[in-house]
């Protein structure tokens, strides 16, 4: 089952008055339910641009994007934030957690703003924190605890409403090596155990071994895809590989951290 | 670019955040010369009677503003380098040396200092005539007071707020200069403590305002005129602990009833809160404490003015009286006749043949009897009996009231009343509840005698010796109808020789007279107030806009997670409202006890004249929030959810 499907997305920045530039030029994607995708590619190839588009948060000069075969661009205010908390779910690369909640508050809060009682909020927050080893912090605030740990309510928060797909953004990008193989192991669970369908744009060729499948874009378009097989380490090999054929990515270290 | 063009740039790219400091600043300035120039006033030194007194209040009330606004100042000049701190970092970083630096700060405080110094003489020029008009006819002046605005005036508002700039600006200095370039940069970054409750504040806050709100309580008045200051610093220092402590404690416990708490708006609105009051405590506490200094101080100047003016009653209890030589042909046909074309009915007449007396050789009195004392409406609702004794007792009725009942000796004392050549021993016991009849033929004080004796020292008096005397009271006797038939009765009876002919007397001119009298203390106080209102609703205001850009950050992210506006409106408003309304409500039950207290000094309920004037402020006050919320909602929800 298709649970995203984008048509012909282009995006032009600038106006009449401005130089205009085409963030995006008629790409189209297609992910199914339960599929860990990555999208790869240098500095300016798009990459966030897409993902905006994807979450809802922008819109596309043209195209289209279908969350669940519901066309996300026909929606407007109301309607798209209620679409948005209650089908997508969010890790982003500066975690994104409200400072003013506690860890606990912070991953319950799509279950707030979707009026779910109290009792099973508590429950599905207790169950969930156990299985992401966040349990004991729940009371904390964001800054007393470290950034792997923030980054791993935050991927709580992504997913305790059940959502149709989780569109993370550089998740590792502020992380030390550990904390980041740490919540790509969580993501892999979660994509594993409650096959969660999720999109990851990022730089980190690390993290993005972890991937089933990767999508590459450069100057807007589609470059190349390729699969992933059994072994992870000759997975990373190969998208080290498509990277340095790409050469856009000369600029930036390889496992660039953010 | 030089370094002034910079720091005028800079100002106006600021300028959001200047518009309620430089409005409050400039407003200051103008009030503040306005009652210079008054003060200064050449007609006013002397020229007039009683001008002294109202040029020595002037003066105070300048005095008060220029505190007030200094404090303003400071304060809020403090918040803006704070929240400017990283920018100055910045510019460190790119090069620029201390000096220059400093001479940048000093620029930009030049700039504001001389618009709100040209905005505030300009407005204070424009409405220099009308105050003048107005503070004339408060006056009762027989002309308006020519328009006085000489070089000292402005000497005077130039220096005092040209220096209090220059050392506001010089002082935030002192904290830029010894930060180091990192602390400078890192300053936005410090992560903010969590709220936490402090039992031992919280304790001793509440000990504070409890004691002091019983001691305003206190029936005695000797108590509350002791207690002024020490139960001002009381409850003051008292708010600043309770209101942080307080708030804390109420949204924790908000917090742990989990069915409200776990909702949209509670859950987004309480948990900000709780950071928001704990960083803005300090400023929340003096918006409370500066509400309840204006509502008490405008409330105290009205209540007193409407105690005064109702004590006129004590003398004055008729609307319309004529007194008259018994055997003169009576002027009252013509008194109704005046009333009756004044388009005036429904009156109460009283009539009364009655003579002079005089109580121990030394107090003249009119003599009253016991059934008229108690049928006339005086100040006072309580009726006393006459005295119980073996010898004729009788109430001697005084033209004032007292402060304190408990100190009086109202048991009858033995003394001498002569009429004519003829004395009666009789028991006297004092009544402060107001005269019977109006005074007149400087006549003041009321003899209150038993009916039989009372007609039987009339009867014993010659027709030249009595005194016919005739009351008319009216249901409205504070309305223009009333005052015009007054004033015309006044105007036909004022020729005649006193002594001799009908003497008019009237609770209307006495009335409306101290009113306008004490209405000059009323206009110069509220306007002290509003400089007050003004500075301490400001100091809200840009609060509110220092943490702007992280409301800002704060609403994005949750529009990010599928907050839409309308729910987002609905946490912002809330906030706001709760930091807005809440020094509201401290500061007008503050109030409400010195409201309490200065009842008991007035030996009178004077709640209900505070009610009328918080209710003017909030009116005023919502006005503000209104303005002030639009304001930042604009902010606040402009642009798109993420910057593309």
């Amino acid at each position: 089952m298709l649970v995203l499907e984008a048509k012909g997305l282009t995006k032009v920045y600038g106006g009449r008055s401005k130089v205009a530039t085409r963030a995006l030029n008629n790409l189209s994607l297609q992910v199914e339910k339960g599929e860990y995708l990555g999208i790869m590619g240098p500095s300016g190839s798009g990459k966030t641009t897409l993902l905006n588009l994807l979450a809802t948060i922008d819109r596309p000069t043209s195209g289209s994007v279908a969350i669940e075969g519901v066309d996300v661009s026909q929606l407007k205010g109301e309607k798209l934030a209620l679409f948005r908390r209650r089908r997508l779910g969010f890790v982003f690369q500066d975690y994104n957690l409200l400072d003013s909640l506690t860890i606990g508050e912070n991953i319950a809060l799509p279950l707030v703003l979707d009026r779910v009682p109290v009792r099973t909020i508590k429950e599905k927050l207790q169950v969930l924190a156990a299985q992401l080893g966040i349990a004991d912090i729940l009371a904390k605030y964001p800054y007393e605890v470290s950034g792997g740990q923030q980054q791993r309510a935050a991927a709580a928060r992504a997913i305790i409403h059940e959502p149709a797909l989780i569109l993370a953004d550089e998740p590792t990008g502020n992380l030390d090596s550990r904390s980041a193989r740490d919540l790509m192991e969580t993501l892999v669970m979660l994509n594993n155990l409650a096959g969660v369908t999720i999109v990851m744009v990022t730089h980190d060729a690390f993290a993005a071994s972890y991937c089933r499948r990767i999508q590459f874009i450069r100057d807007g378009q589609l470059y190349t895809e390729i699969r992933r097989g059994d072994s992870r380490e000759a997975f990373f090999q190969q998208i080290l590989d498509v990277l340095s054929l790409m050469g856009g990515g000369r600029g930036e270290p390889l496992a660039n951290r953010g | 670019m030089s370094l002034w063009q910079i720091a005028a740039r800079n100002v106006w790219r600021n300028r959001g955040r200047y518009v309620a400091y430089l409005g409050s600043a400039a407003f200051a300035v103008m009030v503040y010369f306005i009652y210079t120039a008054l003060a200064l006033h050449p007609d006013l030194q002397g020229g007039y009677t009683g001008a002294a007194g109202v040029t020595r209040g002037i003066k105070a009330a300048a005095v008060i503003i220029a505190i007030v606004t200094f404090i303003f100042l400071l304060t809020s000049n403090a918040a803006f380098v704070r929240s400017r701190k990283k920018e100055f970092g910045l510019i460190s970083l790119m090069g620029f040396g201390r000096g220059q630096l400093v001479a940048l700060v000093l620029w930009e405080s030049l700039f504001i200092a001389a618009a709100a110094l040209g905005i505030g003489l300009g407005f204070g020029l424009l409405f220099l005539r009308l105050f003048f008009l107005a503070i004339s006819v408060l006056l009762r002046l027989p002309e308006a007071l020519p328009i006085y605005a000489g070089p000292p005036v402005w000497i005077q508002t130039l220096t005092v707020f040209g220096a209090f700039f220059l050392f506001v600006s010089l002082y935030s200095l002192i904290d830029i200069v010894r930060s180091t370039v990192i602390e400078l940069i890192r300053a936005d970054r410090k992560p903010k403590a969590a709220p936490t409750f402090r039992w031992w504040k919280a304790a001793l806050g509440l000990v504070l305002i409890v004691a002091g709100y019983a001691w305003a309580s206190s029936p005695s008045p000797t108590t509350i005129i002791i207690g002024v200051v020490p139960v001002t610093v009381m409850v003051s220092v008292g708010t600043v602990f309770l209101m942080q402590e307080c708030g804390i404690a109420l949204l924790g416990w908000l917090r742990r009833r989990e069915k409200f708490y776990y909702r949209t708006t509670p859950f987004l609105t309480i948990s900000q809160l709780g950071f928001k009051i704990q960083e803005n405590a300090r400023v929340l506490a003096n918006t409370a404490i500066a509400v309840a200094v204006i509502l008490t101080a405008v409330g105290t100047i009205y209540a007193t003015l409407m105690v005064f003016a109702n004590d006129t009653l004590t003398r004055y209890p008729h609307a319309f009286q004529v007194a008259e030589p018994a055997g003169d042909e009576s002027v009252a046909e013509t008194v109704e006749a005046e009333m009756r074309s004044q388009g005036l009915g429904g009156w109460v007449r009283r009539d009364l043949v009655t003579v002079k007396g005089v109580v121990d050789s030394e107090v003249p009195v009119f003599l009253v009897p016991y059934s008229l004392y108690t049928s006339v409406d005086r100040v006072s609702d309580e009726v006393q009996p006459l005295p119980d004794v073996e010898e004729d007792g009788a109430l001697l009725v005084y033209p004032y009231s007292i402060l304190d009942p408990t100190t009086q000796d109202w048991s009858p004392k033995p003394r001498q009343l002569t009429v004519g050549n003829r004395t009666y021993p009789l028991a006297v016991a004092p009544d402060y509840g107001g005269l019977p009849v109006n005074e007149t033929y400087q006549t003041r004080y009321a003899l209150v005698l038993p009916d039989d004796l009372f007609h039987e020292i009339v009867g014993a008096c010659t027709l030249d010796e009595q005194l016919r005397v005739t009351m008319w009271d009216v249901a409205d006797w504070r309305g223009e109808t009333v005052a015009a038939t007054a004033d015309a009765l006044a105007a036909r009876f004022s020729s005649e020789v006193p002594e001799l002919g009908p003497s008019f007397t009237s609770s209307v001119p006495e009335y409306r007279g101290t009113i306008s009298s004490m209405g000059l203390a009323l206009f110069v106080g509220v306007f002290v107030s509003l400089v007050f209102f003004v500075t301490s609703c400001s100091v809200l205001y840009f609060r509110l806009f220092t943490e702007l850009e992280e409301d800002r950050r704060y609403f994005r992210r949750l529009q990010e997670l599928g907050v839409s506006r309308k729910e987002l409106r609905r946490v912002s408003l809330s906030q706001t409202q709760v930091i807005f309304f809440a020094p509201f409500v401290v500061g007008l039950v503050h109030s409400t006890f010195a409201m309490k207290a200065l009842g008991t000094l007035l030996q009178q309920s004077v709640l209900h004249y505070g009610w009328l004037v918080a209710l003017g402020y909030l009116v005023l006050y919502g006005l503000y929030y209104a303005v002030t919320y639009g304001f930042y909602w604009r902010t606040l929800s402009g642009g798109n959810a993420r910057p593309a």
